[in-house]
């Protein structure tokens, strides 16, 4: 197994298991933070794919914009829902059916398509190599990354602060 | 990587948000589903696309698209909260 294929697994591991852990968190905080291991986990591996520029943009507009501003809102009364409702029971596992249906039937068309072995190194296109190269520099992955991990950093804090204010 | 154990974890991204969209009654919940949802269609042309450059300016488009659809469903969720129905997109008031 190789370094790559290694690195491939646990991205893809921590994306499921983040987007598992999103999606059955009633808390809307829980969520985020899920939700947000999901988008650097997807940033890195459409780095690992070659597509730079939509790996910093992905991690540049969901962490500098739209996550912290989720966060921000649910420390709202209006959105707040930790009132731990009931689910659906009935629903939820049909949803579950035809979640699990849904990525079955995917997978298997994914098995019988015809696809390429490997995709082909990608040859830099030079237009975007240029932008890329004038609007974030070379080392744009480790500063969004650090961006990521900062913003994380500071909604984990945030959630911790809340939940020791509300014991109180 | 071959470009089908990408497909598969997008594949597997979009059940567990599609799962998390009809699962859930809350709008912050749909809303993550939704984002989940995205993100695999982001992975997935982007995958798909190898070394050509449309893969990856569809995926910018997507980002976007996706930031402004999420601003616009939180704008709804807020709206929908303050004229009394609650977060809920089951008509729940939300009480256990």
């Amino acid at each position: 197994m190789t370094l790559v294929e290694i690195l491939f697994a646990v991205l893809a591991s921590l994306c499921v298991g983040a987007a598992l852990f999103s999606v059955t968190r009633r808390d809307a905080r829980s969520a985020i933070i899920g939700l947000t291991v999901v988008l650097m986990g997807t940033a890195a591996l459409l780095a690992m794919l070659g597509a730079t520029i939509a790996a910093v943009a992905q991690v540049v507009v969901y962490a500098l914009g739209t996550v912290p501003f989720i966060a921000a809102l649910t420390r709202m009364p209006l959105l707040r829902d930790g009132r731990a409702r009931r689910g659906r029971p009935r629903l939820a596992l049909a949803a579950a059916l035809l979640g699990v249906a849904f990525t079955t039937v995917m997978g298997v068309a994914i098995l019988r398509s015809v696809m390429p072995e490997t995709p082909p190194p990608r040859e830099a296109p030079a237009l975007l190599d240029a932008a890329a190269a004038e609007i974030v520099g070379r080392r744009s992955l480790a500063f969004a990354a650090l961006v990521m991990a900062v913003v994380a950093a500071l909604i984990v804090s945030g959630a911790a602060r809340r939940n020791a204010a509300e014991r109180r | 990587m071959p470009a089908e154990a990408y497909l598969a974890v997008a594949a597997v991204l979009f059940g567990v948000g599609l799962t998390g969209v009809i699962a859930q009654g809350s709008a912050i919940s749909a809303l993550v589903g939704t984002q989940l949802m995205l993100d695999a269609a982001i992975l997935a042309a982007v995958a798909t696309a190898g070394a050509a450059p449309e893969g990856e300016l569809v995926a910018v488009a997507f980002i976007i698209a996706g930031a402004v659809g999420l601003a616009i469903g939180l704008a709804v969720a807020i709206d929908v909260t303050r004229r009394g129905l609650g977060p809920e997109t089951d008509g729940s008031s939300g009480e256990a």
